[in-house]
């Protein structure tokens, strides 16, 4: 009666690829099984036979790499490869370096981001009108010391600009005693002040600064994921 | 020593050396041409094949990772070339194999039909050998190149997964099953 369960075990029974347990399991069912034992039998007689084929000293023909090699002449195989040497890697340092700031440059740009975000969260980006104002200040204080300086000057501007500022003087209503002022720069003063007054109490834009911290962050990992 | 010496040819042939290469191929052309040989079933489609392959081996060396295995890179070509060219001759309904057993012994061709037309044509060879060619050619595809290079070249589980690219698992299933195919077949034979 045909038996089929131990058929695969059988098949690779011949070259020892079975484990010590299945090889047991095997031997034990063929102990029993008159079938199974007559094609174990059969299968080793031609696993054997196929092994001694495959021994045989069957080699490839004579001259046979030189046939290759004409071959590929014939189709300049080499002589191309000899050309395009120079040109493929000059391409390839191309490639190399156009992927190269493809890779970075995601990255470096976020990061970049989040600083400038940071830097405007903490300054409110008013670092070039704190210099402004340090210079204004110096000029007020100088203002101050010298409304001396600015008799002097008075008295030494010629009588066409004491004319101008006289007229000037009639556009706006001055108190009696007050120095002559300029309009504009009257409200300017006024501006300076107001503008000191926000330079010396800035305080953090947290969500700016997150923002950049962020940024920083996800820039800090791209660069991270795309270099390791 | 032979895996530096392989290294230096593969560094040189894939500069261009004709050198390199050619004793690349000096190296593993025996190799190469039994496996077409056992794939084709005559000596003059193995040539052919074989040839084939070398060449596209060459063509192909520039995407070859030094850190993988030649040879099993190598005789992966060999295998896929020996597939397509069969698969283009199968189209012919006929395919030559070398027999043995002729009058004094000289080695002839049997024409073979499509698999799957009967036991017919294994029952008329004229030896167990070329009852075995035939039958080998006769079980699928598939499990041909398992036990071509398993039972005949004894190449490892793991190299015959690199070379077919599929599993250890599925190598020894593909084996098991070819071996079983061929004992069916040559059993009837025997049996004659």
């Amino acid at each position: 009666m045909k038996c089929t369960i131990m058929e695969q075990k059988i098949a690779a029974f011949v070259d020892d690829s079975l484990s010590v347990e299945e090889e047991k399991h095997l031997l034990d069912h063929i102990e029993g099984c008159k079938f199974c034992k007559n094609t174990l039998e059969i299968q080793q007689i031609i696993y054997e036979k196929y092994r001694t084929m495959g021994e045989d000293e069957l080699t490839a023909p004579v001259d046979f790499s030189v046939s290759v090699i004409d071959e590929l002449d014939k189709q300049g195989a080499f002589a191309k490869d000899r050309e395009s040497k120079t040109l493929s890697r000059k391409r390839e340092s191309k490639k190399t370096f156009r992927s190269f700031t493809k890779r970075w440059f995601g990255g470096a740009a976020l990061a970049a981001a989040g600083l400038v975000l940071v830097f405007i969260g903490f300054t409110g980006g008013e670092i070039p009108l704190i210099a402004m104002d340090d210079a204004m200040e110096s000029s007020e204080m100088a203002d101050d010391m010298g409304v001396a300086t600015d008799d002097v000057s008075v008295q030494e501007v010629p009588e066409s600009e004491r004319a101008r500022g006289e007229v000037y003087n009639g556009d706006s209503e001055i108190a009696d005693g007050e120095p002559p002022v300029a309009e504009d720069s009257e409200n300017d003063f006024g501006a300076m002040e107001t503008s000191e007054d926000e330079v010396r109490d800035i305080s953090p834009n947290y969500p700016m600064i997150l923002a950049g911290l962020f940024g920083i962050l996800t820039g800090g990992v791209w660069l991270y994921l795309r270099f390791r | 020593m032979k895996q530096i010496d392989e290294e230096v040819l593969i560094k040189g042939a894939k500069n261009g050396d004709k050198e390199c290469f050619r004793e690349l191929v000096l190296l593993y052309q025996d190799q190469a041409y039994r496996i077409a040989y056992r794939m084709m079933g005559n000596q003059e489609d193995a040539k052919d094949a074989t040839q084939e392959s070398f060449i596209k081996i060459y063509r192909s060396l520039h995407t070859f990772k030094e850190e993988s295995n030649f040879s099993t890179w190598m005789y992966r070509i060999v295998n896929n070339t020996c597939l397509d060219l069969l698969r283009k001759r199968k189209r012919r309904k006929e395919i030559p194999i070398e027999g043995t057993g002729g009058k004094d012994g000289e080695e002839y061709e049997i024409p073979i039909e499509d698999p799957g037309d009967g036991p017919e044509v294994l029952l008329q060879a004229k030896s167990l050998q070329e009852a075995m060619k035939i039958a080998l050619w006769e079980i699928s595809e598939e499990y041909r190149t398992a036990v071509i290079l398993r039972d005949l070249e004894q190449f490892s589980y793991q190299e015959i997964a690199e070379i077919m690219k599929i599993s250890q698992g599925t190598v020894k299933s593909r084996i098991n099953r070819g071996r079983i195919q061929l004992r069916e077949k040559l059993t009837a034979y025997l049996e004659e």
